[in-house]
């Protein structure tokens, strides 16, 4: 959001137009006008940007506020850890938060893990506190991968706080709905973390590792399971992959659908010529390095992010927006 | 239209039918009196092949489905 507020840039421009209509004579003072007025849409831009920035800040402090709390109260289950050691915990988790880094989560996770149980040394947890840390940590991970969720929140107190409404309204106009997704895949997100969260924690439970390892492998033996987690669940875990898989690729939009078509036909049919565009892509990204420093050429570097399949695919064509 | 939704109706039967071939392969192996492992990662094999044939089917006439509504709608 870095453009200025429309309203005053429009106030100050029609200012601007009324002094200055064509036809009518302009004087050096008129000149100085303009110039005055220039500057003073310049200050109020900046001023503009000032709060659109601090509101930023104050909106992201918060969020990492909730989420941490919200951590804190998943995952410190146990009272048993000290308020420094938890003080600890806590900066670490605002920490992995605030500079996105997934490992540092995993290990802080860990580290309250550790805490809970001491001087066990093995993963024993009860279920449902099992289940808890898992949507603890899923909540984090896809929440990594969610950067849109965190604009969204901005924007949203950004709004609250009344400064840059119109850009706000702005940047979430069609076209950019349309980056964000449908509403139907914030409705199937949350049912893909607890579905993860529950196969999760049924794994976790019956993993053969831990306490009741020796009660497992017997119980594994007398019903025939010799492959854990058995038959059953295997299958069931495959099948969900390759459901959820299914259902993320359909969120393709046309261009993206036609490149694989497209891209399908080629492969399927023509060995020779994906041969071909190939070595054309292999030149072109050759190229595009020598000239910008990029390894994709410049029309490929306009694209949105899409699914693995397609890119290999966008490899062959650089001219990703043909039609059927 | 029709043609694509039995495109994706056969891929998603693929899909399933791979899905119990993977439980033939566990099944082989899971005989603990006459584990069968060779037999069982020949049909692993062909339950992936079959899968992904479904899953292309699948994709394909989703894609196709895709083009041709926004075709018909221009």
């Amino acid at each position: 959001m870095n453009s200025p507020d429309p309203s005053a840039s429009k106030g100050s421009s029609e200012s601007t137009r009324e002094r200055s209509r064509p036809g009518q004579p302009t004087s050096p003072m008129a000149s100085d006008d303009a110039t005055d007025d220039a500057s003073a849409e310049i200050d109020a831009t900046q001023l503009f940007r000032r709060q659109i920035h601090t509101v930023r800040i104050v909106g992201s402090l918060l969020q990492l506020l909730a989420v941490a709390l919200c951590l804190e109260m998943l995952i410190g289950i146990s009272d048993s850890i000290g308020i420094p050691l938890r003080l600890f915990f806590f900066a670490v988790v605002m920490l992995a938060i605030v500079v996105r880094l997934g490992w540092l989560t995993l290990i802080a996770i860990q580290f309250s893990l550790f805490l809970q149980e001491p001087g066990r040394g093995q993963f024993a947890l009860e279920p449902m506190a099992l289940f808890w840390v898992i949507v603890a940590m899923l909540t984090i991970i896809s929440a990594m991968k969610l950067p849109h969720l965190h604009r969204k929140l901005t924007d949203f107190l950004i709004r609250i706080s009344g400064v840059g409404e119109t850009d706000t309204k702005r940047q979430h106009g069609p076209s950019g709905r349309a980056k964000h997704g449908s509403i139907t895949s914030f409705a199937i997100r949350p049912l893909q973390l607890v579905l993860v969260a529950v196969l999760s924690n049924i794994i976790l439970v019956n993993i053969p590792v831990g306490r009741q390892a020796g009660g497992w492998l017997q119980s594994s033996l007398a019903t025939g399971q010799a492959f854990w987690p058995g038959t059953f669940w295997l299958v069931l875990i495959v099948s969900i992959f390759v459901l959820a898989r299914e259902i993320a690729w359909r969120k393709i939009d046309r261009s993206q659908a036609s490149l694989y078509l497209r891209s399908v036909q080629l492969i399927g049919y023509y060995r020779d010529l994906s041969r071909f565009a190939k070595e054309r892509s292999k030149r072109l990204r050759a190229e595009s390095e020598q000239l910008t420093g990029s390894s994709l050429p410049a029309t490929l570097q306009a694209m949105p992010k899409v699914p693995k399949k397609i890119t290999s695919m966008t490899r062959d064509k650089p001219d990703a927006k043909g039609s059927l | 239209m029709m043609f694509f939704w039995f495109r994706e109706i056969a891929g998603w039967l693929l899909v399933l039918v791979s899905l119990y071939m993977l439980r033939i392969g566990l099944i082989f192996l899971n005989d603990i009196n006459n584990p069968r492992i060779i037999e069982s990662g020949v049909v692993m094999l062909a339950a992936i092949g079959v899968m992904r044939c479904g899953i292309l089917l699948v994709r394909v006439s989703t894609a196709a489905r895709m083009c041709q509504a926004e075709m018909r709608s221009k």
